[in-house]
């Protein structure tokens, strides 16, 4: 049976080692993560392979369809985005979740996401519950309630392997299969 | 063309389809980004089963009206019309030989690693992939399909344990939502499921 979620509201204990936790995985800039992503709006939706690669502020996230093995990829850094893979060529555009949106209909909020997949807050105001272990099991910020279901056992910080983000009637849900750290 | 002629052979009579495979993924600059294992059944006239284990469980059924995706890590069900000319995989070709002239122009593709191997180009442009590839063994079985999409992502599959025409259970092409999984798609406006919540 599924074990239900612990939320443990926050206090100076908690939230200080979740800054702990933070300010390490700021300094590891660098990042990749390969796995699942489901992205649905309640009606319609989509899922397939990620790979997703951070450096600083650049990203180069692939995404690609089971089966057909229809793949896309969006690069960029904030400000120039470019989307590949869809038919007529590639699309550029300043906003990557826009670009995405527009030409896929997926909605992920990117820049958040990419902290909210390793753990952590996002920019702006937050408010995060903790598990028995001091990990976040709940965030809530900008609308968004983002679920902690599973982390890697090891690593230091750990690092999360089932996230649900949810919107109304938005959805993203992440399963990692693997993190690797020097950006892959 | 040994692999034409090996491609003939190989569907001739053949209405269902069931084996294993192992399928690597490797991204534009060669990197290995997936490994997987799982199963596969095909079965006239527009039915698959494509079901990998490892390295995470997902269930891909096609069962002639529609195609259901179903990622249990994920509770999500993505299901979609399975429209006519459905070019989701060209293994659809082998129980619907007439099917691979009608979408593919086909070329012979050399004997590498000892295979008769057959190139598929897809004629209509949503493909979507820029070419497959076909390749059989000395005992005329389907051995191995390349897909290279236009990213430059490579898909190799390798397919092992083929049982021709074996007699599938009832529900093998069918496929029933689970309690408590988010369905979401679109479903002929006839049938309609309402997503459970």
């Amino acid at each position: 049976c599924v074990r239900a979620p612990v939320r443990i509201d926050a206090d100076d204990a908690l939230l200080a080692g979740q800054q702990v936790r933070e300010a390490t995985l700021e300094r590891q800039g660098a990042w990749t993560l390969v796995g699942r992503i489901a992205v649905s709006d309640g009606q319609d939706g989509g899922s397939g392979r990620i790979q997703w690669a951070q450096d600083g502020e650049r990203f180069d996230i692939r995404l690609s369809a089971p089966v057909s093995r229809q793949s896309w990829r969006l690069s960029g850094q904030p400000g120039a985005a470019r989307l590949e893979g869809l038919e007529g060529g590639p699309l550029d555009g300043p906003d990557a979740e826009a670009l995405l949106y527009e030409a896929t209909g997926w909605l992920i909020p990117l820049a958040d996401m990419a902290r909210w997949a390793r753990g952590m807050r996002g920019d702006g105001v937050a408010r995060v519950s903790f598990d028995e272990r001091g990990l976040p099991s709940l965030i809530e910020q900008a609308g968004w309630a983002i679920e902690y279901r599973d982390w890697v056992d090891a690593g230091d910080p750990r690092l999360p392997r089932r996230v649900f983000a949810e919107r109304g009637q938005a959805r993203v849900r992440l399963q990692v299969e693997r993190w690797e750290a020097t950006g892959g | 063309d040994d692999a034409r002629a090996a491609f003939d052979r190989f569907s001739q009579d053949l209405r269902g389809l069931d084996g294993s495979f192992e399928q690597r993924v490797y991204d534009a600059n060669g990197h290995l980004s997936e490994h997987s294992t799982g199963t596969i059944a095909l079965r006239t006239p527009r039915q698959f089963r494509w079901e990998y284990l490892d390295p995470f469980p997902q269930l891909i059924v096609a069962d002639g009206n529609h195609v259901w995706i179903y990622d249990p890590d994920l509770e999500q069900v993505n299901v979609r019309i399975q429209s006519h000319e459905e070019q989701s995989s060209p293994l659809a070709v082998l129980i619907d030989p007439d099917e691979l002239e009608r979408q593919f122009t086909v070329s012979r593709g050399g004997d590498e690693d000892g295979l008769d191997w057959m190139v598929l180009t897809p004629r209509g442009e949503d493909a979507q992939f820029d070419q497959a590839r076909l390749a059989f063994d000395g005992a005329g079985a389907l051995a191995r399909m390349e897909l290279d999409d236009s990213l430059g992502q490579k898909t190799r599959v390798t397919f092992s344990g083929w049982e021709r025409n074996p007699d599938f259970a009832a529900d093998h092409f069918s496929f029933e939502p689970p309690a408590g999984v988010d369905v979401v798609g679109a479903m002929a406006e006839a049938a309609e499921v309402t997503p459970i919540r």
